[in-house]
């Protein structure tokens, strides 16, 4: 079996080699150079200095680094629960094949097309500000708003609720795992009297559990490298007070806008690991509670 | 595990990209659109002049075509005259398409340092003292002398003060657009409204607390709790600049050192925080969400504040762009008994070394075009303050509307007193965003004036120092 893929005609590597040399120069050779840049100072113009691991020393005794790690994990933990449950809720409604129900589908993926775009951060600061539509709308119940976007203890949660708001793509997977769910469950389920609430409990949720395992990887994954809301929403600083400092908007500020490659590599592999960590306990929980039907 | 790893550049580019373009396309179109109207309207006029001239050196030689891309900060109204300018300067240079790509102001920096990191900068842009090091100390900045030895910049009635603003320990590398100093535009109908006694020309910061409580009452009085005496500048560090300068210290000295004292940061953010708690100024929710507002979009447009500090060249973009506001100019506050904070001022052109040679030589000459050529100051103006060549403003001087005499003789004026300043040192942008950083934390009373003046204090000297080795 093995030697079999040796023995292929030459050509076929011909055929790949549009996609290697794009690998290699563009996702490969850039990695390695990354964790090279990571133990070097480097400010793009002059030649890297080789300072072993100084940038990951700094790192440590840096505030911001930390200050942006409990802003992420502030914004992973936070966010991504109500985005699943959204989701879920979402596609239960959504199941039932009614008159027009392909239409109310793609209208609730529609945020998720555009929900990361600039626009859509732009449109966020106009609701959210001191005289945005949220605040109008408290003034009628004669509740003064405060600048949801501008105070350091609100900002972060505009962005999640924002974040939120991108549930069409899980929305969609859940659709699909729901449609594979055999019907004769449930009608033996209610047969033995078991209501709405008890079937999808304990019915629904068991045999969806290996989509919401695959959301909230993949949600995870993202959430720890979203940057557009917070760049577009503080104007590319993370203001108020850092209140919006993600992690990967404090890498791009060091690499972009203060020269520090090398400082921003370290940070990107940093980013990496974190992730990496995170993805692998995800998977050793998930063997204690992701039921797979074979 | 690729797969991740290789989104976080990714991801990174092509935000970045993304945010480049959505500032840049619809420029783009504007400016080919208009160039396309201005070179039509210049070949009209010697039509039969140009035709044969064009027909005659096609058969001559054949026209070497040359893209190059030129960049520069401003609002709405700059970027329509300066699209002018290079539209001009193609009629009359038909080998030499101009790409414009105008940005503003605090947008303009995030985009050159990511350009210049990629060697991707333009070819030809604005460049300003107070970012310049950074650029120039990593030799992204062409050396212009080359440029004027071949001729190609002409520097005749260009005084040597002028040229000097450009140079960096003896070597120049831009030159200046015009000269110009700090002001404060008042906004005069808002004060007459209010029943409120406006500034005078000379005043200094216990005007500003007397003048600013004042205001405020009758503000509460009429009902317009939102709205100011003036923008919060506690994070204004060429503001703050001003005010060291008061104080008889430099931000930076002439060997690229901190220094400015503890007392001149404590001082200023203490000033500043009175002036917040006195509404004076705004508070710090309302500052943040100000603080990327467009000219359009800003505090002073929507007149919550009654007096904007401005660079005196742009009084005549503000008086436009505001009709029915009647504007006055009147100085930065000064400190009574002490010394001159104000400096000539000014930004520069400047040409980027990753540019390959021919674009290089296109640059200068767009360069010497925009600041040497009658038919460009019928447009420019005094739009970035005095121009350095002086034959040529002397004879552009009848010329001059009503809001530029102001702007001329606010220049006038302040070229008496005004002493010259020192170079920011390498790492400027990393001390300015250090410096916004603080002062933001401390208007939203996360830190405390002493603690975040010395914080400023010693990172400010560690970047510094970081950034000679």
């Amino acid at each position: 079996m093995k030697r079999h893929v040796f023995n292929k005609p030459w050509e076929a590597y011909l055929f790949l080699l549009p996609w290697l040399v794009g690998l290699l120069s563009f996702t490969i050779i850039p990695i390695i150079m990354s964790l090279y840049f990571s133990f070097t100072r480097y400010d793009m113009a002059n030649s890297p200095l080789w300072i072993g691991m100084g940038n990951y020393m700094t790192m440590y005794k840096d505030p911001r680094v930390w200050k942006s790690i409990s802003v992420t994990f502030r914004y992973v933990l936070l966010g991504i629960p109500f985005q699943l449950s959204f989701a879920l809720f979402l596609a239960v409604i959504l199941k039932k094949q009614r008159a027009g129900v392909r239409i109310y589908r793609a209208v609730y993926y529609l945020p998720s097309l555009f929900g990361g775009s600039v626009a859509v951060a732009l449109l966020w600061r106009q609701i959210f500000n001191k005289e945005g539509i949220i605040n109008r709308l408290l003034s009628l119940l004669s509740i003064e708003g405060k600048n949801w976007i501008a105070s350091p203890d609100t900002a972060l949660y505009t962005l999640i609720l924002l974040s939120i708001w991108q549930f069409g793509s899980s929305m969609v997977i859940f659709l699909g795992g729901l449609q594979q769910i055999p019907q004769d469950l449930y009608e033996a389920g209610s047969i033995d009297g078991a209501g709405k609430v008890r079937l999808f409990f304990t019915i629904t949720l068991p045999l969806l559990t290996p989509m919401v395992f695959f959301n909230l990887i993949m949600t995870i994954i993202n959430a720890f490298q979203a940057f557009t809301p917070s760049y577009i929403i503080s104007g590319g600083t993370g203001s108020p007070v850092d209140s919006t400092l993600f992690y990967t908007l404090y890498l791009y500020i060091n690499g972009f806008k203060q020269f520090k490659m090398g400082y921003a590599s370290a940070m990107a592999w940093v980013l990496l690991v974190i992730i990496a960590a995170v993805t692998g306990v995800m998977f050793g929980i998930g063997k204690k509670w992701v039921y797979y039907d074979d | 595990m690729k797969r991740m790893l290789s989104s976080i550049p990714a991801l990174i580019i092509c935000l970045s990209l993304a945010v480049g373009c959505a500032g840049n396309s619809p420029a783009q179109t504007n400016s080919s659109q208009s160039a396309a109207a201005q070179s039509e309207s210049a070949a009209l006029q010697p039509a039969e002049q140009s035709a044969s001239a064009v027909a005659e050196s096609e058969s001559a030689q054949p026209v070497e075509n040359v893209e190059i891309r030129a960049a520069w900060w401003g609002d709405t109204g700059r970027n329509d005259l300066y699209q002018q300018i290079t539209g001009r300067f193609e009629a009359d240079n038909p080998d030499v398409k101009v790409i414009c790509e105008p940005v503003s102001w605090t947008d303009y920096w995030d985009k050159l340092a990511v350009q210049t990191s990629s060697n991707n900068a333009p070819d030809f842009m604005g460049m300003h003292p107070q970012y310049a090091a950074d650029y120039i100390g990593r030799g992204k900045i062409e050396p212009l002398q080359q440029y004027i030895d071949s001729g190609a910049l002409n520097m005749e009635g260009w005084p040597e003060g002028v040229i000097n603003t450009g140079s960096v320990n003896g070597t120049l590398y831009m030159l200046a657009m015009g000269v110009t100093f700090s002001s404060v535009f008042v906004n005069d109908g808002l004060f007459e409204q209010l029943g409120v006694t406006k500034p005078g020309f000379d005043w200094n910061w216990d005007d500003m607390k007397t003048i600013g409580t004042d205001t405020r009452a009758k503000l509460d009085a009429a009902g317009m709790d939102s709205s100011w005496f003036m923008a919060d500048l506690s994070n204004n560090l060429n503001s703050w600049r001003y005010f060291v300068r008061q104080n008889g210290h430099e931000i930076y000295t002439a060997d690229g050192e901190i220094g400015f004292t503890l007392e001149d940061v404590t001082d200023w953010w203490t000033m500043y925080t009175e002036f917040r708690q006195l509404g004076i100024v705004p508070d710090a929710a309302t500052t943040t969400e100000y603080s990327t507002a467009t000219l359009e979009d800003s505090l002073f447009s929507r007149d919550k504040v009654l007096a904007i500090l401005v660079p005196v060249n742009q009084f005549k973009l503000y008086s436009t762009t505001f009709p029915d506001k009647k504007l006055s100019i009147i100085r930065n506050p000064s400190a009574a008994g002490k010394a001159v904070g104000e400096f000539p001022e000014g930004a520069h052109f400047a040409i980027s070394s990753a540019s390959a040679p021919e674009k290089k030589a296109a640059a200068a000459r767009l360069m010497n075009f925009w600041i040497n050529s009658a038919a460009s100051l019928e447009l420019f103006g005094l739009d970035q303050g005095v121009p350095g060549n002086t034959s040529l403003s002397d004879s552009y001087m009848p010329n001059l509307d009503e809001y530029q005499l102001q702007i001329y003789d606010f220049v006038e004026k302040l070229s008496e007193i005004g002493t010259p300043s020192t170079f920011p040192a390498a790492g400027a942008t990393e001390v300015d965003a250090l410096f916004k950083s603080i002062a933001e934390s401390i208007s939203f009373e996360q830190t405390t004036v002493e603690d975040g003046a010395q914080q400023f204090f010693e990172q400010a000297k560690t970047i510094v120092a970081d950034n000679k080795s």
